[in-house]
């Protein structure tokens, strides 16, 4: 069963994940308010409960330059809805975040182990590849740096292609953040923050996805 | 890991009865046969041509007399105190064996009996989890070969020998596995101190008996072969509580968990790879084949473990050279240059070599003081943790300097040495020379390397603890 986003919002915030500005519109003039607070450009994503792979369905819309662009969007979005037959939770209006490195950090329940946290590169890094490193959880930041060292792409993080090295210490701290999440609670089945967007300084978790055990 | 009824007793307790079952005074075994062959059989048998023969009870109610001893039909009838039980009866029988076994007050039960959990008895599993709870008598499995203690002489289990006696106990959850490499250790030259095979550790699991042998001044290092844990956290606790090296394999890829493919994670789950992570922050070492598990526990009974993961490969073959330092890199092992001023000084032990690399190649006729000069400035350097001894056979020389050299440098200065020999049976008196003086040898450099691997992760496990603590 999938956390809804204000609950999964308020974990994450309980934990120190850094977020992105946003607020979930119930209707069009809240998008268009809430597209005004957090800024342009912004993202806009359609919230369901149905809908897993928003990317391929266009439930995810960024580059919102303008209030009225808001508005326009938050229109196509219940089309979208319409179209997929699903159900709307709401619009969730997110300050759009500039480009950095994409990570993946997870949390899941472990057979064996329980509560575990999990490190990748996003993309086909992890889907493709699987070159992910795990730890039980809890840890902490150090335990943290040395699983992301252990990725085989860790080099990507560092100076690379003429951009300068990611914060790393913000993404370990996010990695040791989710791992005392899942620890504390273990009723928690996966946990997904895809992606993490690291930047020279600080970090921010774009998406956070949390499953529980019926 | 508290069991329900018994949150009173004490770690002492547990280990009282554990030292019962592995030094008994007075042992039964339940299904002993006198049918030649047979598992009740050869059970009896090991226990009294052992240090048993005074004291192993024959208990089946249909037989009057087994092996020349009086059989009794049940644990109940047996004269004074029974401390350890080895069951050999139906799985449909065990249950009630057992709680006759809590009503005499023995100690503990090796269940060697299968049929319950892996045969899909679920039933039956849980009475004999039950039964362990319930009334405090350990049980080990079911479905074990038993149990064997060298240093009380206890043979307690359907092995046909006796290992070697020495300071390595070897876990297994294999029974068939264990009782094969009882012969190969023999024949390896290795001794072990116990063999407990725990077969599907319903009661006496890994995590009880690494904390039982860690106070065993007998027990230099745990082995141990696992598919599974029942208790993972519990294991781990374990592990790192301990101050004796531990080191295992674990089998089985294990099955991807059936999650949501929506989680990138979740798809991920069920990975070997945690067992990796586990290990690692427990300090557990962990080996990939039985050949591993024993090279990485014998080098941790001789050597003491490094202080850092620089390794130095003196040779005097180039190619083995080669393929040490390839496996340190497959490994994750540090091979460095060398500074300018050990270059230098390594250069005085070696003629004709004026800038030393490592690895370090001495030349094919190198005797005694090549190898002992190069050595002492490596492990005196500052610069190198491990150094890793090989030699190759020549016609040129005679493999004892070599032998000699780094029998004599084996751990100066916080730096162990593990060698490699490639040869035949011109290095006979060089090995033996090595088993004397404990210093530990393979015959090809990547089993070497792995030695010097456990070596180092051991010294890690044991700084990284300590800052823990």
């Amino acid at each position: 069963m999938k956390l809804d986003e204000e609950q999964t919002r308020t974990l994450a915030e309980e934990h120190g994940i850094p977020l992105p500005e946003q607020g979930l519109a119930s209707t069009r003039e809240e998008a268009g308010d809430l597209a005004d607070r957090v800024g342009y450009p912004a993202v806009l994503k359609l919230v369901s409960p149905d809908l897993p792979h928003r990317t391929e369905t266009g439930a995810i819309r960024t580059g919102v330059e303008s209030r009225d662009a808001a508005l326009e969007t938050y229109d196509d979005l219940m089309e979208v809805a319409e179209h997929e037959s699903v159900s709307v939770e709401g619009v969730q209006v997110q300050e759009q975040v500039p480009e950095g490195r994409e990570v993946i950090v997870g949390g899941l329940r472990d057979d064996t182990f329980g509560p575990t946290v999990m490190f990748g590169l996003g993309g086909i890094f992890v889907e493709v590849m699987e070159d992910v490193s795990f730890r039980v959880a809890p840890i902490g930041r150090e335990e943290a740096r040395a699983m992301m060292h252990e990725i085989r792409a860790y080099p990507v993080l560092e100076k690379f292609r003429g951009k300068p090295a990611a914060d790393v210490d913000a993404a370990a701290d996010v990695v040791a953040a989710v791992s005392r999440l899942v620890h504390e609670n273990p009723e928690i089945d996966t946990l997904d923050i895809n992606p993490l967007i690291m930047h020279e300084r600080g970090a921010v978790a774009v998406d956070v996805k949390i499953q529980v055990e019926e | 890991m508290g069991r329900p009824g018994h949150i009173a007793q004490s770690m002492g307790s547990d280990e009282q009865r554990l030292d019962r079952m592995f030094y008994p005074e007075t042992v039964a075994v339940i299904g002993a046969s006198r049918e030649r062959g047979t598992i009740g059989n050869i059970v009896m048998e090991n226990l009294v041509s052992g240090e048993y023969a005074c004291c192993a009870y024959p208990v089946n109610p249909n037989a009057d007399e087994i092996l020349g001893r009086t059989a009794y039909n049940s644990v109940l009838d047996v004269e004074g105190d029974v401390d350890l039980a080895v069951i050999a009866v139906p799985a449909k029988v065990v249950p009630t064996v057992l709680q006759e076994c809590a009503e005499k007050g023995v100690a503990g039960a090796a269940v060697i009996s299968a049929g319950f959990g892996e045969a899909g008895e679920q039933e039956l599993s849980d009475r004999v989890k039950e039964i362990a709870e319930e009334s405090g008598l350990r049980i080990l499995g079911p479905n074990v070969l038993g149990l064997i203690n060298t240093h009380s002489g206890l043979n307690a289990s359907f092995a046909s020998a006796m290992p070697r006696r020495g300071d390595i106990a070897f876990l297994t959850q294999s029974g068939a596995l264990g009782g094969a490499l009882i012969h190969w250790t023999a024949r390896e030259g290795l001794g072990l101190s116990h063999v407990v095979s725990l077969g599907n550790k319903l009661d006496v699991d890994d995590a009880d008996l690494i904390r039982y042998l860690d106070s065993k001044p007998e027990v230099e290092v745990v082995a141990i072969y696992m598919e599974g844990l029942r208790d993972g956290r519990g294991f781990m606790d374990a592990a790192r509580e301990t101050d004796t090296p531990v080191v295992a394999v674990k089998a089985g890829r294990g099955e991807a968990g059936e999650r949501a493919t929506a989680s990138h994670t979740g798809a991920l789950a069920g990975q070997d790879r945690v067992f990796d992570a586990a290990f690692h922050q427990s300090g557990v070492i962990r080996a990939h084949t039985t050949v591993e598990l024993f090279d990485q526990a014998e080098a941790l009974t001789l050597q003491k473990p490094a202080h850092g993961n620089r390794v130095a490969i003196v040779t005097n073959g180039g190619g083995a050279g080669v393929m040490a330092a390839d496996a340190c890199e497959k490994h994750g092992l540090a091979v460095p240059e060398l500074s300018d001023a050990l270059k230098r000084e390594v250069a005085t032990a070696l003629p004709g070599i004026a800038s030393p690399r490592n690895p370090v190649d001495t030349l094919g006729d190198a005797g005694y003081e090549r190898y002992r000069g190069t050595i002492r400035a490596l492990s005196g350097s500052n610069e190198v943790d491990v150094v890793v001894g090989i030699h190759v056979e020549t016609s040129q020389i005679d493999p004892m300097g070599a032998a000699k050299a780094m029998a004599e440098e084996a751990g100066k200065n916080g730096v162990p040495i593990v060698s490699c020999w490639i040869g035949g049976k011109g290095l006979e008196e060089a090995l033996d020379l090595m088993r004397e003086r404990g210093v530990p040898h393979y015959p090809e450099p990547e089993r070497a390397v792995s030695a010097a691997r456990a070596l180092i992760q051991q010294g890690e496990a044991e700084r990284g603890m300590e800052v823990e603590r």
